[in-house]
């Protein structure tokens, strides 16, 4: 029972449901004869928002009679036409209307899945929800262009310092002094690529380097790194969520066809080559 | 069959159904944090005591995004074959890999930061069903005929494209396209999509649209509309087309009248002035009556931002009006006529290009007491194909028909009645970086609200500039510039109290390189100001520059070019010229505390391949001469402004 429950298809018929019975108090004025047009309270509503929602303010009087005649019309003729089978064999008719079949098994998105379904979902993409290696570090940069053939001998000379716990400033730059939990690309997007690869092989506490970048040289105090790896669901629960719906949506579309197509069998005149259900 | 019937009838309901829907108008909801007002150096770190990162709280890295893309829901984009849809531009400024329209695999170098996906209002999301053959847009012979040429192949498909713009500019759209009803499904898709895909914290993806008004046929008056606030909001109200006004004064009446009834807010990017044949910033009303002081205070108020460069060219500076400018020439200019390329009158240039709009708008605020053109810079890119690729090395255009192939050099970017734009001519730009606290929709709104942002033809520079009285050159050798720069003046976008007696403005400017890209050549700040006769002036400062042991200012104000270690055979560069970083603090030599003035930064690369030479050396072709294949990447902050 709780499969069943489960079954998108079945979520997608109560939905049906549901809508067939807000359809009814919408339409609830409307004649089954075929020559009573009923504007019912539903419909004269609905026209009413429709055009409030485009010009933010209420149809004045004529307006809305405006728009009843253009409904009556059109429900009139829509009916003949329909009686003259103009709707049959016309490419258009045909596409729209399986268009917005199409449009309704969309929107009918299953309900929320839950944490289990979830974890299984992360379990069977953990390619997609990888968590990238996060540092957080200190840095102290020097500008080679500032200190010349002198740069070892000044860089031994911080890093000395550095150890002996003073605080050493380091050239005037943009670059951040620290960064905290940063993720690998943030690190690389702020330092470049080459200073990212330079901390693979940095050693965790004291100061160490020098470290490369496109900026210069920088003594390093890499405090945390954290190996990325597989997501907790917690950390990309409405990324899970979003893509699991969508697989969903997908497959109750592909489903419903599946149950659809199985009640046809389909055979092409032309060659006379029969086809069997749902082929 | 008894299951196809409860369907059909579904169907028949959706529409009135999400319209009573729409009724329940939710309550406003409160914004993640409150405005952050322009430069309060309370709210920032004063006294350092050991630590001078201890209590600061400003924004530390610029977000980089793109606040103009289209995607196949685009009419003219989905008429040239466009097919990714808003999902597949979000997942892509992500930094996620997808296919193109035309088959190739694609990636940017890295993540964005945030985007605005930007359809047209004007028949959002008509395109896919005039694709699919809609049966009442295909009652229409001319929609019918698109439909048929856009799935008779590419270029058969762009020719539709070229049809449809052209009859957009000058309101012969067919009616089918402008029911609201197409726009209603896919405005509230559209928002759905942005509010999966929004993760603050870590990638911003805003609501937003844009406003296409094509006044006089072709006169390009565009404006990119982005929210603040979510789906609840942003569904309310149907997004504001043309058809109902190209007038931007109605636009901003839209926008007032959104923010009363939900209480969000919104802002509004113009962009394209070099294709507005002189009408982005003339000097009237729209509809030609005299400027009022209200006119002028609505269009600051909704209209922070300016997108400066986009893949049609840049709009920042013609070299017509900025005669000393070297680095205006030639650069990436579209100026021989408007959306239609219908051809320039004399006069027309005066009231395209941002920096004499600059100029002119301290004149108008002197005149009417307010600044109709406060406008700060953006950068976008204007892609119709989903992919906001600006990179040189990896671009794919505005249009699918264009993305990379041996042959787009010389095809036609655009093309009205003869009158051709060439696919070399276009420009592989550009972002727009916002100084943020952080990413999240509101507080990137914020910062574009407060005009701190700055805009790049592609490359991710850092550049910090900031205004006050009292930065002294020391304080561009302090260790973090950025913690001056608060604590002693405003940053980039604000306004310069009256100067104290006896004292000038200084700046503190300071940019970083991008480490994919170019060395920094020079930075430049540009100066206006209305004159004691009342002339507009203009005038540019090389403030800092690389290799400054031999490049040396000349008497006349120039510096000499950096060099160039571009190898056309291999489309590489070296990083041998230039410098990763350059700052200083420079005083304006020249003040003159009785005239309203405005100063804005300049930071140039220095040359590297531009796209058209990664072509010529990936699809081994051989370009004309006239073809440009060096360029020189750069990055225009928003100015500062003396108003005394």
């Amino acid at each position: 029972m709780t499969r069943l429950l489960r079954e998108p298809l079945l979520h997608f018929f109560l939905g049906g449901a549901v809508l067939f019975g807000v359809y009814g108090w919408l339409h609830g004025g409307r004649s089954n004869s075929p020559t009573e047009v009923v504007v019912s309270r539903g419909q004269l509503q609905s026209l009413q928002l429709q055009f409030e929602r485009v010009w933010q303010r209420p149809a004045t009087s004529d307006e809305l009679q405006g728009l009843i005649d253009g409904w009556v019309k059109e429900e009139i003729f829509y009916r003949e036409g329909i009686a003259m089978a103009l709707d049959r064999d016309d490419p258009v008719v045909r596409r729209r209307v399986g268009q917005k079949l199409e449009f309704i098994l969309d929107s009918a998105a299953p309900a929320s899945p839950t944490d289990a379904e979830l974890q299984s979902w992360l379990d069977a993409h953990p390619a997609d929800y990888q968590t990238e290696p996060t540092y957080s570090l200190r840095q102290v940069f020097f500008n080679p262009a500032r200190h010349g053939d002198a740069l070892g001998v000044d860089i031994a000379t911080a890093r000395r310092a550095l150890e002996s716990g003073k605080a050493i400033e380091g050239d005037t730059t943009l670059l951040p002094y620290e960064m905290n939990a940063a993720r690998a690309t943030d690190v690389a997007r702020v330092f470049g690529d080459e200073f990212l690869v330079g901390l693979g092989t940095t050693a965790i506490g004291g100061w160490h380097g020098p470290v490369q970048s496109d900026f210069g040289v920088h003594l390093v105090e890499l405090i945390e790194r954290r190996d990325g790896g597989r997501a907790a669901l917690n950390d990309v629960r409405a990324q899970v969520e979003r893509d699991l719906l969508h697989a969903r949506t997908e497959d109750a579309k592909a489903a419903v066809y599946e149950r659809l197509r199985a009640n046809y069998s389909v055979r092409i005149d032309d060659t006379g080559i029969p086809l069997s259900p749902g082929g | 069959m008894r299951c196809i019937t409860v369907i059909f009838l579904l169907g028949a309901l959706l529409g009135p159904l999400s319209i009573v829907h729409g009724q329940q108008v939710s309550q406003p909801t409160s914004s993640d944090i409150g405005d952050i007002q322009p430069a309060d150096p309370n709210k920032f770190y004063k006294k350092p005591g050991y630590s001078p990162y201890a209590g600061k709280h400003y924004p530390e890295r610029p977000l980089f995004g793109d606040e103009h893309v289209h995607t196949a829901w685009s009419v003219d984009a989905g008429l040239s074959g466009a097919t990714l849809d808003p999902v597949a531009a979000v997942r892509f400024a992500r930094g996620e890999q997808v296919t193109s329209a035309s088959g190739q695999p694609v990636r940017l170098s890295r993540p964005l930061d945030w985007i605005a996906v930007t359809d047209h209002s004007d028949a959002m999301g008509t395109v896919a069903a005039i694709r699919e053959g809609n049966p009442e847009m295909m009652r229409d012979p001319t929609l019918k005929r698109w439909h048929d040429m856009m799935n008779a192949g590419l270029e058969e498909g762009s020719k539709a494209t070229f049809e449809l713009v052209a009859a957009q500019s000058n309101k012969k759209l067919p009616a089918a396209l402008t029911d609201p009803k197409w726009a209603k499904t896919f405005w509230e898709h559209n928002t759905a999509i942005m509010e999966q895909y929004n993760q603050p914290g870590r990638f911003t993806a805003f609501i937003a649209y844009e406003w296409t008004s094509n006044a006089g046929g072709g006169d390009n008056l565009h404006r990119n509309v982005i929210y603040r606030d979510d789906k609840k909001l942003a569904d309310q109200v149907l997004p504001m087309t043309t058809f109902r006004s190209e007038n931007p004064e109605d636009l901003w009446k839209w926008m007032a009248d959104w923010e009363k009834k939900t209480g969000g807010k919104l802002l509004a990017i113009p962009h394209n002035g070099n294709l507005s044949n002189g009408r982005m910033f003339e000097l009237r009303m729209f509809l030609g009556g005299a400027m009022t002081k209200d006119w002028a205070q609505q269009r600051q108020q909704y209209e922070p931002l300016f997108e400066a460069i986009q893949m049609k060219g840049q709009s920042e500076s013609h070299p017509s009006l900025s005669v000393t400018d070297e680095f205006a020439v030639g650069y990436e200019l579209w100026d021989r006529g408007n959306l239609n390329i219908i051809p320039k009158k004399p006069g027309m240039i005066e009231h395209e290009y941002l920096r004499q709009a600059l100029k002119e708008g301290l004149k108008v605020e002197q005149q009417l007491g307010a600044n109709p053109f406060k406008y700060g810079m953006a950068g976008g890119t204007d892609t119709h194909n989903s992919l906001t690729a600006a990179e040189e090395d990896n671009f794919f255009a505005k249009f699918v028909s264009a993305e990379p192939r041996p042959d787009r050099w010389n095809e036609d970017a655009m093309k009205f009645n003869g009158r051709v734009i060439k696919g070399w001519e276009m420009t592989a730009a550009g972002y727009t970086a916002v100084w943020a606290t952080e990413n999240t929709r509101a507080a990137i709104w914020d910062g574009m609200k407060r005009r701190e942002t700055y805009a790049t033809s592609g490359p991710r520079m850092t550049v910090r500039f900031f205004g006050g009285y009292d930065f002294v050159p020391l304080d561009a050798n302090s260790r973090s510039p950025a913690i001056m720069g608060y604590t002693k003046g405003i940053p980039m976008g604000g306004d310069l109290k009256k100067a104290p007696a006896g004292k000038a403005p200084t700046f503190l400017v300071a940019a970083a390189k991008d480490p994919l890209s170019g060395n920094l050549d020079r930075i430049q700040i540009i100066k206006g100001w209305l004159d004691t006769s009342g002339k507009l002036q203009e005038k540019i400062f090389n403030v800092a520059w690389s290799d400054s042991g031999s490049r040396k200012v000349q008497a006349d104000g120039k510096l000499p070019p950096v060099g160039n270690t571009v190898d056309l055979k291999t489309a590489t560069w070296t990083n041998t010229i230039g410098d990763p970083e350059l700052m200083t603090v420079w005083k304006d030599p020249e003040f003159d505390p009785a005239l309203k003035a405005f100063y804005y930064a300049r930071v140039l690369e220095i040359p590297t391949p531009r796209w058209t030479a990664y072509d010529a050396v990936y699809f081994k072709v051989k370009m004309d001469a006239k073809v440009p294949m060096i360029t020189q990447e750069r990055a225009f902050t928003s100015p500062i402004w003396y108003a005394p």
